[in-house]
């Protein structure tokens, strides 16, 4: 310290530069400090309080089952259409204005219906031209025979040479011969008749009208497309890739999307032995069998069983949505639940397919009311398989 | 009694005793003081900046390494040329690369972005011409919610959640302190278009085809003007999609003359997804009483909003506004099912923190006054009441104008000063107090020439302090950020308490003290006792000098022992890996402090799916759920949780994907319960280990966010090596070690588990001959494989537009084996099915390549347990790990340096060592160099005021004989020897050499006054007793409270214990040793 000059301090003073007012009163502090921590030290422990209870586990006797992973096959899936065995393009024999098309696309016709009707007056005609030609030939031939008669007499009588009764014979024959010739033709101008009726040669369904009342008819181009409806085939292109997994014989399931759900067992019929250089698809044939509302044309998908594979498999009603997430209820060793969020692929026929979410061998609920919830208990109910 | 010229101090004191400004500025300070505690704005931990960008760049079709080759590591090399780049992390995935930049903390953030935008920018044209344009994103603190509100319900999903959510957003964004408002989880709504291929294909239509039409048909525009009869009108077009039924009436195209509608192809669906990608739950726990009702029970849907608030607001303020809107939005439009739940609060746990930490400072004011009333007596005690408040409001003031915020750490500077600033106040009061005891004519005079008396020491012992607070201004990086309020606050309030002991202290005194007329104050006989025992005490070491010697031997046997006491800790009857050993002090950087909540991370190996971690993420649940201490948390399955600092720093915030999950607990409120939250995470990774073990391949990581700079994690080890299998291995067997080894949890890598991905190979033959380019097929299969959206509904009242999504149910999933059922259209209008085009081939996934400071890096860390720490894990692993030879490499461990040391792989796989040890590395070298830097700094002031060489080192004597107390002090608590121990420690040299230098001025003194030097010295030692233990016991019991904080603890213990034996050492050795080399210098009395 600075030396003060001019500030003369005795020792004595300066002993006195903490004055204490009460003997003691440091200790006294610290204790009282001492205490005060004390107190600081409980206060900042405050009391803890009792945790909450759950809500008490509510039960449900509801049957559950253990889940499993199945063998299931692994299919291949192919688009196609109905299409009928027997397809009959009908067509004109002669060529002949239409005069009327009787029956219209969708219809049912049987065999031997009228179909179409061409215009007959050309025809008419010729038999008419035939038929007098045939009236000329036998008014000819008739000529023919009394001239021969005529010359036989007079050739007896000798009025006549023999060259004379000779040539009226050859006349006759002659006339004959023309009248046959004129029959012959009457007969062909009214077989001409029979192709003006265009009649169904099969039991079918009319699918398609090419040409109306009015057109000229010739031979050739068809005017009707009639299929039969008894016996339909399901043609579908499958893959290059495929198609050596594909037999003849083998099932195949084909769902129609117009039919709705139901699926039909089909047979496969051909397999068309060369593929599409460009799409490298090759044609197969599949026979289905009858069934109501079948009708060709229709859109389908045909499923071919290419392989197996493992996989779990849960019933549809196991799987119920929660919060925004389809999951299954999952029931622990203590026959509590747990709510389990699941990833489904695919309806097999059984039910879902789980791809993730659960193992085999877990129990689930497996049809869980709108009331269950997570760590809910389930009481033994009969296990359904 | 003469004139002298008064020095500073003096007529400081003498203008402010009759200065009306005096009692002005009293109250003045006091309003600003309450003014600035009202609007400083409040954090609970000073605010980091550690500025960060994340730049990304995508490289369609490129394998791992070739992103790494041609972009990630050319591109690391280019921006780490950028200065202030502290770290870089570079990852290259398939077809993307990406950079993160973390830049040293106090780098100005602005300039450092656009230096990297402008580096990115500049290099673009180096990469190769496929890059599609790089990404820069900002990694900002204050986008860091503060505050967070979830919607759950037992009755609404998610999808409905989050339309309440996204209308309450809303509002929400329309606060002008808020920033960035987001939703988490809940399903969007959107048209989904539920393709079914097989139609697709029976009509004929391709999907490019479809697409096209879609987006062609989906446009409105502004045509034009058109004038008619006089008047302009504007001509629109309008064809944009605005219902579901127009999306479903759209004809796409005409078959056999037919039109198709979008209908027909497939279902057209308004709504949220059925398949989610990731979920978020909320359930309660037993410590809250929802727990108990049963429609609240269990996991319940939930949608979080979170809100951050803009830089320079009151965290505090914008909380309250945002809940208080938020519960008016309650009251209007929330459905009663939903119930809203805060969770998160950042504003109220500062609140809380800084309200505790208030009443924390007003227990040790009134301790230290406790102290004073009767040692000083009351009406000195009651002016030392009004200067501390008056200090404590100046140093508010000062924050608020330097822009400190009101947080943890100035708040405990503030306790940590408060012992130290009334010296300063008491010292001159006593003055005062001493000369009118005296009996003065001249009260103001008096006073005026006490302050003068005074002035020299007070203000060297003054700057001191402020000189070693200072110094831990040189802290760098997050530690010099985080305890940068310590060293602003303590030097500025105890600057303070200097002026306001110069000015308003004399002020008051000669306004209130008594005034003592004639009589010689009486000499308490207690204290005479006092005084005699310490001069018996004393005595014999001064003449002794065997006595003598032996002392001094035993106080360096001490000290010595001290000093050992840290290393002591490290041998452990159970090898380093085992419990401390009985008189070990544990070392622990960062003390884990009780928080109310907690993070749980859940990886599981890439394969899993993410009903699986779901699965997963619910036993964890089950488990939280009945823990009499959780109130509530959050289950975010397959995307991040809301982000926080910690998560933002260890970039837990990109953690999305379906095989990850992060569950968010909070606890019941600290004053609810009795566990620490460190005590209920052991407690809960006890309870989850039968998860654990069920799923040995997941990765669990339970995250405390850290009492001070987040880390990476506690333990890490980053293993840097060019070949990325042998990476692989050797990171599988660091993994193993770390597992095997005594107190380390959490383990977990980076290594990603193997996975098989499904290559398509495009037959580019087959593909010609069918007439199909690649392109057809990439935009098939995304779309068919991945769904996509194709266009966006325009819907009236919608705010968003509704995105058009093209997706494949999984009733209809077309597996890539099964690709003959997806079909190309050709140029020729055939439809060729894709199996004939592609190949299909399995083989093993790519693994990420993960880069470091330019170095290829696989991480391995862990956390430690409470009773072990990192540097004992790491002693333990190291002897193992070092020159360990794997995969046919020999391994090398290093960066237990001083200097951070930067990966080199020139010899090798080298291991380096990071988290937790690097900061206690980092912070030993720095707290070392500071505690120099204040050694010097303390010699050179004090020789410039003795001017000596040696009489210095004498009064720094005291300086070590803190030490002795400090280690055995933390051994004696059982607290850990951490970060805030060391700051003790600095802290500790201002404050004891105040003692010797105090004793050192009086010896002077009576030496000055006639009294030889053997007198002089018992004398200043037997006066000075009091007053040091004075000066001591206010630094104890302030220091105090400052144990009610774990963080704090080791400062509290090294600035208590070091106080007391520094004290207690030296008044018993200071004057004998005085004594004795005083006889060899003389100069030393003469020369002050």
């Amino acid at each position: 310290m600075t030396p003060m000059p001019g500030t003369p301090l005795r020792a004595a003073e300066r002993a006195e530069w903490v004055p204490g007012r009460r003997a003691g009163s440091l200790r006294a502090a610290l204790l009282g400090a001492a205490l005060l921590g004390a107190a600081l030290l409980s206060a900042a422990c405050g009391g803890e309080r009792a945790p909450h209870e759950p809500p008490p586990p509510r039960s449900f006797p509801v049957p559950t089952t253990v889940v499993t992973a199945q063998k299931l096959p692994l299919f291949h899936t192919g688009t196609g259409s109905v299409v009928s065995d027997e397809r009959v393009d009908i067509g004109s024999r002669v060529a002949a204005y239409i005069r009327a098309i009787e029956v219209r696309e969708g219809e049912q016709v049987s065999k031997g219906q009228r179909l179409a009707t061409l215009d007959a007056r050309d025809i008419e005609a010729a038999i008419r031209a035939a038929d007098a030609a045939l009236a000329e030939a036998r008014a000819a031939r008739d000529d023919a025979r009394r001239d021969l008669e005529d010359a036989r007499t007079l050739h007896e009588r000798g009025a006549v040479s023999g060259a004379r009764l000779r040539k009226a014979r050859l006349q006759l024959q002659l006339a004959s011969d023309a009248l046959a010739a004129a029959e012959a033709e009457f007969a062909r101008a009214r077989a001409q008749r029979q192709y003006v009726r265009i009649l169904s040669p099969i039991d079918g369904l009319v699918v398609a009208r090419h040409q109306r009342a009015g057109d000229m008819a010739s031979p050739g181009t068809p005017l009707l497309t009639v299929e039969s409806d008894s016996i339909l085939l399901f043609e579908t292109q499958v893959a290059e890739s495929t198609i050596s997994a594909i037999r003849i014989g083998d099932s195949v399931q084909v769902r129609i999307d117009a039919l709705g759900r139901k699926r039909l067992q089909g047979e496969v019929q051909r397999r068309v032995a060369s593929g599409d250089p460009v799409t490298r698809r090759f044609e197969v044939k599949i026979r289905l069998p009858e069934a109501e509302g079948l009708l060709p044309g229709m859109f389908g998908r045909a499923r071919f069983t290419v392989g197996t594979r493992e996989a779990v498999v849960v019933p549809a009603t196991a799987v119920v949505e929660r919060g925004g997430v389809r999951g299954a209820y999952v029931v622990d060793e203590n026959a509590r639940v747990r709510f389990r969020w699941l990833r489904t692929e695919e309806a097999s026929g059984q039910g879902l397919i789980v791809s993730a979410g659960l193992d085999p061998g877990e129990r689930i609920v497996l049809a869980p009311p709108q009331q269950m919830r997570e760590g809910d208990l389930v009481t033994a109910a009969a296990e359904a398989s | 009694m003469a004139e002298p010229r008064l020095n500073l101090a003096g007529r400081l004191a003498a203008a402010s005793i009759d200065s009306k400004l005096t009692p002005l500025f009293v109250v003045a300070v006091f309003l600003l003081g309450i003014l600035s505690a009202l609007i400083t704005p409040r954090e609970e931990n000073p605010q980091i900046d550690v500025p960060g960008a994340v730049v990304s760049w995508q490289l369609p079709g490129s394998t791992a390494a070739e992103v790494e080759r041609l972009i990630v590591a050319p591109m690391e090399a280019r921006l780490r040329e950028i200065a202030g780049i502290e770290h870089s992390f570079g990852t290259a995935m398939p077809g993307k690369g990406q950079i993160q930049l973390q830049f040293h903390v106090g780098v100005d953030e602005d300039d450092a972005i656009s230096r990297v935008r402008q580096r990115v920018a500049a290099n673009r044209e180096s990469l190769p011409p496929a890059t599609r344009e790089p990404t820069v994103q900002q990694l900002d603190v204050d986008d860091v919610p503060i505050v967070t509100v979830s919607l759950a319900s037992a009755r609404y999903d998610d999808y409905a959640l989050r339309r309440i959510a996204e209308r309450m957003a809303e509002r929400l964004s329309t606060l002008p302190a808020v920033s960035v408002v987001d939703i988490h989880g809940g399903r969007t709504r959107e048209i989904r278009l539920d393709l079914d291929p097989a139609r697709m294909q029976a009509y004929g239509l391709t999907l490019r085809e479809g697409i096209a039409v879609l987006q062609a048909s989906n446009l409105s525009a502004v045509i034009g003007n058109s004038v008619q009869e006089g008047q302009n009108r504007s001509v629109h077009l309008k064809g944009q999609l605005r219902s579901l039924k127009e999306v479903r009436r759209l004809p796409l195209g005409a078959h056999d003359g037919r039109l198709i509608y979008v209908e027909d192809i497939g279902e057209v669906v308004d709504g949220p997804t059925e398949e989610p990608e990731h979920l978020t739950r909320l359930a309660f726990g037993a410590a809250d009483p929802r727990f108990a009702r049963r429609e609240l029970h269990g996991e319940l849907p939930s949608v979080t909003i979170s809100v951050a608030k803009k830089q320079g607001t009151n965290a505090v303020v914008v909380a309250d506004e945002v809940l208080d809107l938020v519960a008016r939005m309650q009251a209007r439009f929330v459905p009663s099912d939903v119930v809203v739940v805060n969770t998160r609060n950042d504003g109220e746990e500062a609140n809380h923190t800084v309200n505790k930490l208030l009443f924390d400072l007003a227990i040790a004011i009134s301790a230290v006054l406790l102290v004073l009333v009767p040692i000083l007596g009351l009406r000195q005690a009651l002016i030392v009441c009004l200067v501390v408040p008056l200090v404590l409001s100046l140093t508010l003031a000062a924050d608020m104008l330097a822009g400190v915020t009101i947080n943890r750490i100035s708040l405990f500077a503030l306790i940590l000063s408060l012992g130290m600033l009334v010296d300063d106040a008491i010292v001159v009061m006593e003055n005062i107090h001493r000369h009118y005891e005296l009996g003065v004519q001249d009260r103001r005079r008096a006073a005026a020439l006490a302050t003068h008396e005074i002035g020299k020491p007070t203000t060297t012992a003054t700057i001191t302090i402020v000189l070693v607070f200072s110094a831990l201004q040189l802290l760098t990086g997050m530690n010099g950020a985080y305890f940068a309020p310590i060293s602003f606050n303590v030097a500025v309030a105890i600057a303070f308490s200097l002026l306001v002991a110069y000015t308003v202290v004399p002020w008051a005194c000669v306004r209130w003290l008594p005034q003592h007329t004639g009589d010689a104050p009486v000499e308490p006989a207690r204290d005479g006792i006092l005084r005699q025992r310490y001069q018996w005490l004393v005595a014999p070491l001064m003449h002794n000098t065997r006595r003598r010697r032996w002392v001094v031997r035993l106080v360096l046997v001490a000290l010595l022992g001290s000093a050992l006491m840290p290393a002591w800790q490290f041998v452990r009857p159970g090898g380093p890996g085992g419990p401390v050993s009985a008189g070990g002090v544990p070392l622990s950087i960062m003390p884990k402090d009780d928080k109310n909540s907690f993070a749980i991370t859940l990886d599981l190996p890439e394969t899993a799916t993410v009903e699986r971690t779901d699965r997963v993420a619910r036993e964890f649940g089950e488990v939280l759920r009945h823990h009499p201490q959780v109130s509530h948390y959050l289950t975010y399955v397959g995307l991040p949780g809301v982000v926080d600092f910690s998560s933002q720093v260890s970039g837990g915030g990109r953690r999305a994907g379906p095989n990850q999950a992060e569950i968010r607990v909070k606890l019941a409120d600290e004053s609810q319960r009795r566990d620490t939250s460190m005590h209920i995470v052991e407690a809960l990774r006890e309870a989850t280990a039968p998860i654990r073990a069920r799923y040995p391949q997941m990765d669990v990581r339970f995250m405390e966010a850290p009492p001070g700079p987040p880390t990476r994690a506690v333990v890490l080890a980053n293993i840097h090596g060019q070949d990325e299998d042998t990476l692989r291995e050797v990171a599988a067997a660091v993994k193993t070690r770390f597992r095997q080894t005594w107190g380390v949890v959490d383990v977990f890598d980076t290594v990603a588990a193997d996975r098989e991905q499904i290559d398509l190979v495009v037959d580019k033959e087959k593909a010609l001959l069918s007439g199909v380019t690649t392109a057809d097929v990439e935009l098939t299969v995304r779309a068919v494989l991945g769904g996509m959206v194709v266009s966006q509904a325009h819907i009236p009242g919608e705010h968003n537009p509704v995105p058009i999504r093209l997706h494949v149910p999984r009733e209809h999933e077309v597996n890539p084996q099964g690709l003959d059922r997806v079909t190309v259209r050709n140029a020729q209008g055939e439809t060729v099915p894709l199996s004939e085009l592609v190949r299909v081939v399995r083989r093993p996934r790519e693994h990420p390549i993960l880069r470091k400071d330019n170095e290829r890096v696989t991480y391995v860390g862990g956390n430690v347990v409470a009773a072990s720490a990192p540097a004992f894990a790491i002693m333990d692993m190291e002897p193992a790990l070092n020159g360990r030879s794997v995969a046919g490499t020999r391994l090398q461990t290093g960066n237990l340096t001083l200097f951070d040391q930067p990966p080199d792989t020139i010899d090798g796989y080298e291991l380096l060592w990071e988290g937790e040890m690097r900061l206690t590395l980092d912070s030993a070298r720095e707290m070392g160099a500071i505690n120099g830097v204040v050694l010097v700094l303390i010699y050179l002031l004090m020789v410039g005021i003795y001017r000596s060489f040696s009489l210095p080192l004498m009064a720094m004597t005291a300086i070590p004989f803190g030490l002795i107390g400090i280690f055995p002090g933390h051994w004696l608590l059982g607290i850990p020897f951490s970060m805030a121990s060391m700051i003790g420690v600095v802290a500790l040299a201002g404050v004891v050499i105040r003692n010797s230098l105090l004793i050192i001025d009086f010896v002077h003194d009576y030496q000055h006054r006639g009294h030889s030097l053997e007198e002089a010295v018992k004398l200043a030692g037997s006066v000075r007793l009091r007053p040091i233990g004075l000066t001591a016991a206010t630094v104890i019991l302030g220091t105090l409270v400052l144990y009610r904080d774990p963080m704090f603890a080791g400062l509290a213990t090294s600035l208590i214990f070091g106080t007391i034996a520094s004290t207690v050492l030296t008044l018993l050795l200071l004057p004998p040793l005085y004594y004795r080399m005083a006889l060899k210098h003389p100069e030393w009395s003469r020369g002050a």
